[in-house]
């Protein structure tokens, strides 16, 4: 018997807590070759609460990466630790490295609304701006100064929402107002606005909950597109979707990262016992 | 992962689901050893009636196969398993198509006999037969206790054992071969026993196959066409 499955058949009975308790390091495959992003000793604090606790992850260059997890464990503070959303919250302190392409993302000299145009992000609910399907997408290239005249703008805009597959669906309308599209509609909006700073890593953050099967599977379909030309982290509480869509998965517990492998090893063999228990519902 | 306990999940109704087809695996397991069984006591013991039985008892473990199979997949659409209930649920589909294969070599034995009785015909291998019946009927007699407990180990033991059961069955063939070149007239009876004895070769064949599936549901490890000697040092 190896290690691991000696140090598995020790936890069994034992309860999450105690597990946890003894969880050191993560197991699996944290690390690649080729980061794109790699973050290392990563604690994050809410005022007394220790949110995050020594997380190192890499994410690789045009990888789906899918973070997982029960509520409350960690994966979308960690998520908007990458492009410092968390920089808002007062009471938030994060500590470790963060490094892309070789820059620190919490370097004084970076600016945080630079960053967030190399590494965009993607909500749970759609929240378009109250502004012309056109304007949602220009909005971005303008302020980024991306675009020198109104022709260039026009194309950018119709790349992104070609990208995010909807620009069929809105070509005819783009004066339209985008809180009158559909949810799924809505949500790639907001996908096509994060493309047109011509990001290099996109943040998603549940990007499908909200949305019905068929406007996730859209969703779905566009990530595995989008992978071809960017780096993608996506949280969420669909084990299916983490399941489709990415090619590693990590799995956080409680504020630790407990264990990280490729997406097929996990859902048919985790390592560790609660990686095992959480994705077959074990839990509670 | 090789803490396998089904019981623990969230939703009460997935653990009895589970169990369910846990338990009519079992059942199907118990009946293929019984159909076995008899169908070489109805061979060696020139027993017409037993022979029929096992023959009309074949219906049985195929409507079984379809009933699991159903509640299966049924599983697979609702509940979506993953990693060790997966593993369970896709060694179970895998397992129960060769108790299903296992029954069908039972049947097979029990035409054979009932051909033999027929034709007033026993020859004279009684003995042997009983000797490679016995040899196979604990290997899946162990098996089905090894898939009770999720043993892997004793799954791994047992596949091991197939070897005697291939050599015990070469013996005997060869033994019937050799009589049918002395004996030619009675060829078509002779064919029968050396079908009869492949049966049961193959009945192993089929107890390895349920034995790897074991090994893949508690080590999470495909072993299927794999040598005994790597899979012990790399998995175990």
């Amino acid at each position: 018997m190896n290690t691991q499955a000696l140090q598995n058949n020790l936890m069994k009975d034992k309860s999450n807590e105690a597990i946890l308790a003894e969880h050191s390091k993560t197991i699996g495959q944290p690390f690649c070759d080729n980061p794109k992003i790699s973050t290392r000793d990563v604690n994050v604090y809410y005022a007394e609460n220790h949110a995050i606790q020594d997380v190192s992850l890499d994410m690789g260059q045009n990888e789906v990466i899918a973070l997982i997890g029960p509520s409350g464990c960690g994966k979308s503070t960690y998520l908007r630790c990458l492009n410092r959303m968390n920089d808002t919250i007062d009471s938030c302190r994060v500590s470790g490295k963060f490094i892309i392409d070789d820059i620190d993302i919490y370097a004084k000299s970076q600016d945080p609304v630079l960053l967030r145009a190399r590494v965009g992000m993607v909500f749970q609910k759609p929240n378009p701006f109250p502004k012309s399907i056109y304007d949602n997408v220009a909005y971005g290239p303008k302020i980024h100064g991306l675009t020198s005249n109104k022709a260039e703008l026009d194309d950018l805009v119709e790349e992104s929402l070609s990208k995010a597959g909807l620009f069929n669906e809105v070509k005819d309308r783009l004066g339209d107002s985008g809180t009158g599209l559909s949810g799924g509609q809505q949500q790639r909006l907001c996908i096509a606005r994060t493309i047109a700073v011509q990001p290099e890593v996109i943040l998603m953050d549940e990007p499908a909950s909200a949305l019905d099967p068929i406007a996730t599977a859209k969703v779905e379909e566009l990530i595995n597109e989008l992978r071809k030309n960017y780096t993608i982290v996506i949280v969420t509480h669909s084990m299916q979707q983490a399941a489709r869509v990415s090619q590693r998965t990590a799995y956080f517990h409680l504020g630790k990262l407990i264990e990280v492998g490729e997406t097929k090893q996990i859902f048919t063999n985790p390592l560790h016992e609660l990686t095992e228990r959480y994705i077959t519902g074990r839990f509670g | 992962m090789e803490n396998l306990d089904f019981n623990q999940h969230t939703s009460k109704k997935y653990n009895q689901e589970l169990e369910k087809i846990r338990s009519s695996l079992l059942v199907m397991g118990g009946m293929v050893e019984k159909q076995v069984k008899k169908a070489v006591e109805a061979l060696v013991e020139g027993k017409s009636k037993m022979a029929k039985k096992v023959i009309k008892k074949d219906l049985g473990v195929n409507a079984m196969e379809v009933q699991i199979d159903e509640e299966c997949t049924q599983i697979i659409a609702k509940r979506q398993p993953a990693a060790s209930d997966l593993r369970l649920v896709y060694s179970i589909i895998k397992s129960i198509t060769d108790f299903e294969r296992i029954g069908d070599e039972a049947e097979k034995i029990a035409k054979c006999a009932s051909f033999l009785i027929d034709e007033n015909y026993l020859g004279n291998y009684s003995h042997e037969f009983m000797k490679l019946y016995q040899l196979v009927a604990i290997n899946l007699n162990q098996t089905l206790n090894a898939l009770a407990r999720l043993d892997a180990e004793e799954a791994l033991t047992i596949a091991k054992k197939d070897e005697i059961v291939d050599l015990a069955f070469e013996r005997l063939n060869n033994d019937i071969i050799r009589n049918m070149t002395t004996e030619p007239t009675k060829l078509n009876l002779l064919l029968r026993l050396s079908w009869s004895a492949k049966a049961l070769e193959k009945i192993g064949d089929h107890t390895t196959n349920i034995c790897e599936y074991i090994i893949y549901l508690v080590k999470g490890k495909d072993v299927r066409h794999l040598d005994i000697n790597t899979i012990k040092e790399e998995y175990f």
